[in-house]
C-alpha cells in the first residue's frame, strides 16, 4: 500500500541586515501571519548587504557572513521570501553576489519583497498612495511650499521610485522642485551627514520626506542641532511606520501599510504557489500615519457616532486608536483585544448614552482596562496616539454628557486609560534595557566559563549561558576555510553538538549528534512550540564553523548576530 | 374498587370489553367516564346513550378534550373510556346548568346549593368537576365549595377542544352524559363511602418573583389596573415588547394569587381590542353588567389581559415563571405523596393545555412516572387543584387524585424523574427568551422599559441560572454566557467513579470531600476571575472569554488547580479530578468538544487535555473532499470501476515473478484514478462502503486467477474482512472449489488494530486447511507484537517500505532487514521474506546481501491493471 508522507514545509526567509527596524518589521509580520497554521516552519537567513568596496575589514567579514547562503542552496526548502535590497531589475546585469544565487534556487517557489525584477512574483508598497496623501496634506491643509526629500541609495528601487513619486506629487500640486531639494543617504541611521549637506542647500525647508525611518532619525538630530522645532518649524515624514518612529521625540509621522502587511502579503502568495497555483505579484496599500512631526488625524470623530455606540464605530476606533493590531494576524490562542477594546468601550458609551452608570460596572470596566494594557495592548499603538485620540473621545463625550454621575465615573475610566497606557509603555521600556544588560551580562560569564575548561566541550556545556531559550548549535567536523576565489562547498554532515530546549540545555551523545545538512531546516529537533528561527554563521576569522539556529524573538534579531560572534571567538579561542 | 381504562375503537368492541369486564350493577356503582378528542357534540351523546344502552344504571360522566391521558400516557386525538366499579362506595352524577333560562349565570352560591343537592352526601371524599369556558364564575365557584362542602375534595377543569389559540380563551367544550350535551353546565360525579379515601394533589412548576399588586380595577375576567396602573401595559413592559409578536409568551409568565403563590393564573394579552371586542355584549350578564358600570369606556381600543375567570377587585397578584427545574422539583414533591398513598386503586390526572404549549415534552415526562399505573384523564383548559386541604381554581397545573376502598398498589415509575434531558430542551423556550432580553439590555434597546423588566429578568436568571444544590450558577447559565458574553474557554472539571466511594466510605466524609473540592475550584476561579459553574453532582466548569484571558495562562491555572485538587490531607478521600480544556467554543460545538475530550483522556488515561472545541468541526473544504470520495466510492462500485491492478514480486533466486500483489484501484465517471490511500480512510469510516469494496475486489481477483494455474496472487484483507462473515465465507467456498487454492496468498495487515487474535488465528489455520498461504504485511511499521506474529504460521512476511526504502541511508533500518532474516534463519518454520518499496539497485544489492528471498517495487515493475 502506499504510503502518503506528509510534513511541515519549511519557507527560507532571506533578508539583508536582521539588525534593521524594516527587516524586524517584516520578520514579524511573516511570523504572525504564519501562526494560525502550525504546519509552516520559517528559518530566517540574515545576510549582509555588501558595498564590494575592495580591501576593507568590514567587506571580508561580510563576504565570508554571507556563506549562509550556502545553506539555503543546499537544505530542502519549500519556498523562499526575498528581501534584497540590491536585487532589482537594474541591478541585473551587475553580477552581484545574489544573482547567481537567485539562478540556483530557481527550482523553489520565491517571492520578492521591495524588488522590481519582471519576471519574478514580487510584493511591493504602494508607495504613490500614502506619500501622496502626506504631500497633499502639507501643500493643501499646511500651506507650505518648501518641502525636501532625503532619498536613499539608487541601487534600491523602492529608493528610485520614491523619488519619482515626490517629485510627481509635488509637481500636481504645483510646487517647486529643484534637484537641490534632494539628498542621497545610505537608507540607514547614518543620514546625518547627508541631512546637514540638505539643510545647508535648504535652510528654508519647511517638511522633510525621509526615505524611511531610520534615515528619519538621523535627520532628527541634525535638526535639534540647529534648534529647530520638529514639526513646527519643520514637518517630517517617513516611510515604514516602524515601531521605532513613534519611540522618536517627537514621535515621527509615517508612511506605512494600510490593510496587510508586507510579510503577510508575501507569504500568502508564497503559500499559493507552494499550492501549484498561479500568483501575481502583489501591492500593499499604504497610508499616512500621522503623529507629532506632522499633526494629521487618519480618523476624525464626530459626536453622532459616538452617540449612536454601534459595534461597527467601536472597532472602526480600536483599529484607529491601535493601528497595528489588525496588520498583525494574531494568534487566536491571545488575549482577544478587540473583543475587549470593544466590551468595555461598548459600557462606557452606553452609560453616557444613558447618563448611568453603577458602581459594579465600573468596578469591571477597571478591571477589562487594567486586563487590556496588560496584555500588551501598546505593543500596537504609541502613547501620543492613543491619548490624543483618548482625549478626543473623552471631550466629545464630556460636551454630550448630562448626567455627573456617568461622567465622573467615566473620565475616571478614560484617565485611567491614559495612566495604564504610559506606565505600560515605559515598563516595556525598562525591561528591554534591562533585558539587554542581561544578555550582555550572561555573555560574559559565557565567556569566562569557556576559559576555565579546555576544549571546546565546556563550551558546549556552557551553551545555557547564552540567555536562549530554544536554540540548536550545529558543528561542522571541520571548520570551513573561506577562499575568496572559490566557491565554498559545504560539506554533506553537520554535527548538532547541542540544544536549548525550553531553557534546558541538550548535550547530544555523540552517537546521534550526526545530521545530513540539507535535513536541518526539517529536523524534528525543531518541534518546539516556535514562530520561527533565525540562523546565523558561527565565524571567526576566516573560517565558518557552523551554525546557530536560534528560536525567532524580538532580542535575537538585534543580539543573534553578536552571540554567534562570541560562539565563533571562543570556538576559535578553544582550538588553540 | 376496581378500574379499566381502554381506547374507544368502535361500539362492537366496546360491547365485547363491558362483557369481558362482566360489569354488573348488582357489584356496585359503576362509573363511566368518557374523555373524547374525536367526537363532536351530538356523537358524544350517541355514544353516552350507546353505552347506557349496554349497562343502564352507570353513570356516565363525559367532557370533551383535546387530549387524553391512558394508563398514565398521553394520547392524542382519541377518545378514551374509563369505567371504575364500586365496591360498596357510592357515585352520584349529575349534569347541572350553569346559566339560568334567562341567560344569566347562575350565582356561585346557587351553583353549590345545587351541586350539593345533587350529589353531596356526608361521606362524599372526591368529586369530579367539569365545567366549560363559559361560565367565568368557576374561581368563585371552587372557592365557595370549600364552605359548602367541606372535605370533599375536587378535580377536573374547564372542558376544551382540539381548537386551541394562542391569543384569546376559545370556549368551545364541552359537557355530555346519555341525556345530551352542553357548554352552559357543569358535570360532577362524587365518589362517596365510608371506606373510600381519597388524596389529591397538585405540580406547576411556577416560581414567583417580585413584589405583591393588587387588581384596583376589572370587568369579567378583564383586568383593567393594577396598583392603579394600567394592568396590560405594565404587564408588556415587565415581559418585553416582543410580547406582541409572541404571544406564547404569556404562557411562560403567568400571575399567581399571592395567597397560594405556586398556584398559576394564565392571562392573555391582546394588543388592540375594546371590552366590546372581548365580551359578546349580546350576552344577559355583559349587558346586565355593562348597565351596572356605565362609567367605563366599552370602545376604546387599546392593548388587554385577560384571565379564564372573573377576576375581582382587591385580590393580589405575584408576577410568577415557570422553569424546568420547579416542574421537576413540584413533580418529584407531588409522587412522593402520591406513591406513599395506601389505598391507591384508581388514579385521575388532569393536565393543562398551556403545559403542553410551553414544555412540549413536560406533559409526558411528568406522566412517564405513572406509565404503568391506572392513571387516566384528559387535557384541559384551567384545572380545579386540592391545595392544603382546600379546593382552588388554577391554571397550568398537573392535578392528581388517587382514592380506593382497600389497600392497593400501583406500579410506579420513580425513575422516570432522573431523565430529565428533555425537560431541559424545553428550557431552550425560556433560555432563549432570556438571550433575546439580556441582548436587548446589553444593546439597551429596551433601555427606555421599566426597570421592572430588568429586575424580573435578573430574579428569573437567579432561579432559573443557579444550580440548586450548590451557589453556583448551572449549566443553563454556562450556555447563556457562552451565547452571549462569549465566555469561548472552558475548562470541564469532572470526577468519575464517585459511586465506587459510597460502597467504601460513609457518607459524611464524602460530603466533606465533595465539599473541600467544590470550595476549592470556587475559591481558586474566585481569585483568579474565571466563573464557575455546577453542571452536575461532581461535574464543574469553569470560563473564561477568550478577550481577557489568553490560552497559555488559563491552562497554567487550570493545571495549577488540579494540582491543588490532588493534595489531599487525612481528612478527604483521594479524588482524580479530569479536566479538559476547551478553547473555542461555541453551544454548538461544546458538546462534542467535552465527549472527544473524554474519549481522548480514558483512552490515554491522562487526566488533563487541551483541546480546541472547533478543531472536531471539519472545515468545508474537507467535508467537501469527503463527500465527493464518498460519491467516487459509490460510483466505482455500482459502475464497475472497483479495478485490480497487479505488481509483480521478483524472486531473487530465479529472477522470476513469483507472484503478484493485488492492489485495488477505483475510477471515476471521467477516467480519473484514484488510489487506497485517498479512499480507503473514508471507505472504513463508512463501514458498509468498505466491505462493498472489499467483497468487489476478493471477487475480482478470485475470478481473474481462478482458471490460471501457473500463477499466484495476494490479496489484502483487513481485520474487519476476517469478521465479516459473508466475506470469509465467500473465501472459504472458493478455496474448497478452487484447484489451486495454494496459489492465493491472503496479505494480513500487521499495523491494523488487530484487537481479536482469537478470531485471526482461527482464519489462519482454516486457510491453511483448505490449501491457502498466508502473508504478512507492512511487518515493523506498527508496534509489533513479535510473540503473536510468531504464533501465526504465515507464509510469507512483508518488510514495511519505509524501512526498505531507507535501508541504504539509514543503519538502523538496514539492521532491522537483518534482523528479520537472521529470524528467518532461526525459525524452523518455513517463511519466506518479501521487501517492498524496491527502489533502486542500491538497494536490491543489500537485500540480495541478506539473502532476502522477494522483492517488490518500481525496480521490477509498476502496478498495472493486466499481469
Amino acid at each position: 500500500m502506499e504510503n502518503i508522507r506528509k510534513t511541515e514545509k519549511v519557507i527560507c526567509m532571506i533578508l539583508e541586515d536582521i539588525n534593521s527596524d524594516f527587516s524586524k518589521e517584516l520578520v514579524k509580520s511573516v511570523a504572525n501571519a504564519i501562526s494560525e497554521n502550525k504546519q509552516i516552519r520559517l528559518v530566517v537567513l540574515p545576510v549582509k548587504y555588501d558595498y564590494g568596496i575592495e580591501d576593507n575589514c568590514l567587506h571580508k567579514y561580510r563576504e565570508i557572513y554571507n556563506n549562509i547562503l550556502r545553506f539555503s542552496e543546499i537544505c530542502s526548502i519549500d519556498g523562499l521570501i526575498i528581501h534584497l535590497g540590491s536585487v532589482s531589475e537594474r541591478g541585473k546585469n551587475s553580477n552581484g553576489i545574489f544573482d547567481d544565487f537567485l539562478k540556483r534556487l530557481s527550482g523553489i517557489p520565491k517571492v520578492l519583497v521591495a524588488s522590481d525584477l519582471k519576471d519574478a512574483v514580487t510584493v511591493n508598497y504602494n508607495n504613490e498612495s500614502g506619500i501622496r496623501e502626506a504631500i497633499e496634506f502639507i501643500a493643501n491643509i499646511e500651506g507650505l511650499t518648501k518641502i525636501c526629500m532625503l532619498g536613499g541609495r539608487d541601487d534600491n528601487k523602492d529608493a528610485r521610485d520614491r523619488k519619482e513619486i515626490f517629485i510627481k506629487c509635488l509637481h500636481d500640486y504645483r510646487l517647486e522642485y529643484s534637484e537641490d531639494q534632494f539628498e542621497n543617504t545610505d537608507m540607514s541611521e547614518d543620514s546625518v551627514e547627508a541631512a546637514d549637506r540638505l539643510l545647508d542647500r535648504n535652510p528654508d525647508a519647511e517638511a522633510v520626506f525621509c526615505i524611511n525611518d531610520a534615515v528619519a532619525k538621523g535627520l532628527y538630530t541634525t535638526l535639534k542641532a540647529r534648534g529647530k522645532v520638529i514639526g513646527r518649524d519643520v514637518m517630517v515624514f517617513g516611510f515604514d511606520n516602524t515601531r521605532m518612529s513613534s519611540d522618536l521625540d517627537p514621535p515621527l509621522s509615517s508612511v506605512g501599510a494600510d490593510s496587510s502587511s508586507l510579510g503577510g502579503k508575501a507569504l500568502e502568495l508564497l503559500l499559493s504557489m507552494i499550492n501549484g497555483e498561479e500568483a501575481e505579484s502583489g501591492t500593499v496599500p499604504t497610508r499616512l500615519y500621522g503623529r507629532a512631526s506632522l499633526p494629521y488625524e487618519m480618523y476624525e470623530y464626530n459626536p453622532i457616532e459616538l452617540s449612536k455606540a454601534e459595534p461597527a464605530f467601536i472597532y472602526k476606533m480600536f483599529n484607529d486608536c491601535f493601528y497595528r493590531y489588525k496588520l498583525e494576524s494574531i494568534d487566536r490562542e491571545k488575549v482577544d483585544l478587540r473583543r475587549l477594546f470593544y466590551e468595555f468601550m461598548s459600557k462606557m458609551l452606553i452609560a453616557c448614552k444613558h447618563t448611568y452608570m453603577d458602581e459594579e460596572t465600573f468596578g469591571k470596566l477597571c478591571m477589562m482596562i487594567d486586563k487590556f494594557f496588560e496584555k500588551g495592548a501598546m505593543q500596537y499603538t504609541d502613547s501620543t496616539k492613543l491619548t490624543t485620540s483618548i482625549e478626543k473621545i473623552q471631550n466629545i463625550m464630556n460636551k454630550n454628557a448630562h448626567s455627573l454621575a456617568a461622567t465622573v465615573f467615566i473620565n475616571r475610566l478614560f484617565a485611567r486609560m491614559k495612566d495604564r497606557a504610559i506606565v505600560n509603555q515605559s515598563k516595556e521600556l525598562i525591561s528591554h534595557e534591562r533585558k539587554t544588560n542581561r544578555v550582555r551580562q550572561r555573555i560574559k560569564e559565557f565567556i569566562v566559563s569557556g576559559m576555565d575548561k579546555t576544549g571546546c566541550c565546556g563550551l558546549y556545556r556552557n551553551f545555557d549561558r547564552l540567555g536562549l531559550d530554544n536554540a540548536l548549535l550545529f558543528i561542522f567536523e571541520k571548520p570551513i576555510v573561506h577562499d575568496r576565489d572559490k566557491e565554498t562547498v559545504l560539506p554533506k554532515n553537520i554535527l548538532l553538538k547541542c540544544m536549548m530546549h525550553m531553557g534546558d540545555l541538550y548535550l547530544m551523545p555523540e552517537e546521534r549528534q550526526k545530521f545530513r545538512v540539507e535535513d536541518i531546516f526539517g529536523c524534528n529537533k525543531l518541534t518546539m512550540k516556535c514562530k520561527g528561527f533565525v540562523s546565523f554563521p558561527v565565524i571567526c576569522g576566516k573560517r565558518l564553523f557552523g551554525l546557530l539556529m536560534c528560536e525567532l524573538t524580538d532580542d535575537i534579531c538585534e543580539n543573534g548576530e553578536f552571540i554567534a560572534m562570541e560562539l565563533g571567538r571562543s570556538l576559535a579561542l578553544s582550538e588553540q | 374498587m376496581f378500574t379499566w381504562n381502554f381506547r374507544y375503537a368502535s361500539k362492537a368492541r366496546l360491547a365485547d370489553t363491558f362483557q369481558q369486564l362482566m360489569l354488573d350493577p348488582k357489584n356496585g356503582d359503576i362509573l363511566i367516564r368518557i374523555h373524547t378528542a374525536i367526537h363532536l357534540e351530538d356523537e358524544a351523546v350517541e355514544l353516552a346513550r350507546y353505552i347506557s344502552q349496554l349497562i343502564p344504571e352507570a353513570h356516565i360522566f363525559g367532557t370533551s378534550t383535546s387530549a387524553t391521558i391512558c394508563w398514565g400516557k398521553l394520547i392524542q386525538n382519541q377518545c378514551i373510556i374509563s369505567v371504575t366499579q364500586m365496591s360498596k362506595g357510592t357515585i352520584r352524577t349529575a349534569m347541572l346548568p350553569t346559566f339560568e333560562e334567562n341567560g344569566l349565570p347562575v350565582t356561585s352560591d346557587d351553583l353549590c346549593m345545587a351541586v350539593k343537592d345533587a350529589v353531596i352526601s356526608d361521606d362524599t371524599k372526591l368529586m369530579l368537576t367539569f365545567m366549560t369556558r363559559k361560565y367565568l364564575g368557576v374561581y368563585n365557584f371552587v372557592e365557595k365549595s370549600n364552605k359548602f362542602f367541606p372535605g370533599v375534595q375536587m378535580i377536573g377543569g374547564l372542558a376544551n377542544t382540539s381548537e386551541v389559540s394562542l391569543k384569546k380563551f376559545l370556549d368551545s367544550g364541552f359537557v355530555f352524559n346519555e341525556k345530551g350535551w352542553s357548554n352552559r353546565a357543569i358535570i360532577v360525579a362524587a365518589i362517596s363511602g365510608a371506606e373510600v379515601e381519597s388524596f389529591s394533589s397538585y405540580a406547576t412548576g411556577v416560581q414567583a418573583l417580585g413584589q405583591e399588586r393588587e387588581i384596583t380595577d376589572t370587568f369579567c375576567s378583564c383586568i383593567l389596573s393594577l396598583d392603579g396602573k394600567d394592568a396590560a401595559r405594565e404587564y408588556r413592559l415587565g415581559i418585553g415588547d416582543e410580547l406582541t409578536d409572541r404571544p406564547e409568551l404569556t404562557n411562560l409568565f403567568p400571575y399567581v394569587y399571592s395567597d397560594v403563590s405556586d398556584i398559576p393564573i394564565f392571562v392573555r394579552f391582546s394588543e388592540n381590542q375594546s371590552l366590546n371586542d372581548i365580551f359578546d355584549s349580546s350576552e344577559p350578564i355583559i349587558d346586565k353588567l355593562q348597565k351596572k358600570y356605565p362609567e367605563k369606556d366599552y370602545n376604546i381600543k387599546r392593548e388587554r389581559i385577560c384571565a379564564n375567570h372573573n377576576v375581582t377587585v382587591g385580590k393580589k397578584l405575584r408576577r410568577a415563571f415557570i422553569y424546568d427545574r420547579k416542574v421537576i422539583a413540584d413533580n418529584r414533591s407531588l409522587f412522593r405523596r402520591i406513591e406513599n398513598f395506601e389505598k391507591a386503586e384508581t388514579l385521575f390526572g388532569y393536565s393543562c393545555i398551556a403545559r403542553s404549549m410551553i414544555y412540549s415534552n413536560c406533559v409526558k415526562w411528568e406522566l412517564s412516572a405513572y406509565e404503568n399505573s391506572n392513571m387516566c384523564g384528559c387535557i384541559t383548559e384551567g384545572e380545579i387543584a386540592h391545595v392544603n386541604g382546600r379546593n382552588t381554581f388554577a391554571n397550568c397545573s398537573f392535578v392528581v387524585s388517587v382514592i380506593g376502598e382497600a389497600p392497593a398498589t400501583q406500579e410506579y415509575n420513580p425513575y422516570a424523574f432522573s431523565h430529565t434531558d428533555s425537560l431541559i430542551a424545553d428550557n431552550r423556550e425560556m433560555l432563549n427568551y432570556l438571550y433575546d432580553i439580556e441582548n436587548k439590555l446589553n444593546a439597551n434597546e429596551a433601555f427606555s422599559a421599566a426597570d421592572s423588566l430588568k429586575a424580573f429578568v435578573r430574579d428569573c436568571e437567579l432561579k432559573m441560572l443557579y444550580s440548586d444544590t450548590e451557589e453556583l450558577p448551572n449549566a443553563a447559565a454556562l450556555s447563556m454566557d457562552i451565547k452571549l458574553k462569549g465566555y469561548d474557554r472552558i475548562c470541564m472539571i469532572n470526577v468519575f467513579e464517585t459511586y465506587a466511594m459510597s460502597s467504601v466510605f460513609p457518607k459524611a466524609i464524602i460530603d466533606l470531600t465533595y465539599k473541600n473540592y467544590i470550595t476549592k475550584c470556587m475559591s481558586y476561579a474566585k481569585q483568579k476571575g474565571y466563573k464557575v459553574y455546577h453542571i452536575k453532582d461532581w461535574n464543574l466548569a469553569i470560563g473564561a472569554p477568550s478577550y481577557m484571558y489568553a490560552l497559555p495562562d488559563f491552562v497554567r491555572d487550570m493545571e495549577k488547580l488540579q494540582r491543588d485538587l490532588f493534595e489531599t490531607s487525612e481528612d478527604y478521600i483521594a479524588i482524580v479530578p479530569l479536566f479538559s480544556v476547551l478553547d473555542g467554543c461555541t453551544i454548538e460545538n461544546i458538546e462534542q468538544a467535552v465527549h472527544s475530550a473524554r474519549l481522548t483522556m480514558s483512552s490515554k488515561n491522562i487526566q488533563f487535555c487541551v483541546r480546541d472545541a472547533s478543531s472536531d468541526m471539519l472545515d468545508e473544504e474537507s467535508i467537501r473532499e469527503r463527500y465527493h470520495m464518498v460519491n467516487v466510492i459509490n460510483y466505482a462500485i455500482n459502475h464497475d470501476k472497483v479495478i485490480p491492478y497487479f505488481q509483480g514480486i521478483h524472486d531473487n533466486k530465479t529472477h522470476t515473478v513469483h507472484h503478484y500483489e493485488s492492489l485495488m484501484r477505483l475510477e471515476d465517471e471521467n477516467g480519473k484514478i484514484y488510489y487506497p490511500g485517498s479512499f480507503l480512510d473514508v471507505a472504513r469510516s463508512y463501514g458498509l462502503l468498505y466491505d462493498s469494496l472489499s467483497k468487489t475486489m476478493i471477487t475480482k481477483v478470485f475470478d481473474r486467477f481462478k482458471d490460471i494455474t501457473d500463477k499466484c496472487v495476494s490479496i489484502n484483507i483487513g481485520m474487519r474482512d476476517i469478521k465479516n462473515r459473508e466475506i470469509v465465507d465467500y473465501i472459504y467456498d472458493f478455496l474448497t472449489t478452487v484447484k489451486h487454492p495454494e496459489n492465493f496468498i491472503f496479505e494480513i495487515l500487521e499495523n491494523e488494530d488487530i484487537d481479536d487474535y482469537d478470531t485471526l488465528v482461527a482464519f489462519v489455520d482454516k486457510i491453511h486447511d483448505l490449501g491457502g498461504q498466508i502473508s504478512i504485511d507492512d511487518f515493523g511499521s506498527g508496534f509489533s507484537n513479535l510473540k503473536h506474529i510468531a504464533s501465526i504460521h504465515c507464509d510469507y512476511l512483508k518488510i514495511d517500505g519505509s524501512i526498505v526504502r531507507n535501508s541504504t541511508k539509514d543503519e538502523q533500518c538496514a539492521n532491522l532487514i537483518e534482523l528479520i532474516a537472521g529470524w528467518k534463519r532461526l525459525s524452523k518454520h518455513k517463511m519466506r521474506i518479501i521487501a517492498e518499496f524496491v527502489e533502486n539497485q542500491e538497494i536490491q544489492d543489500l537485500l540480495m546481501e541478506y539473502n532476502i528471498d522477494y522483492s517488490q517495487g518500481y525496480l521490477f515493475s509498476k502496478p498495472c491493471p493486466e499481469i
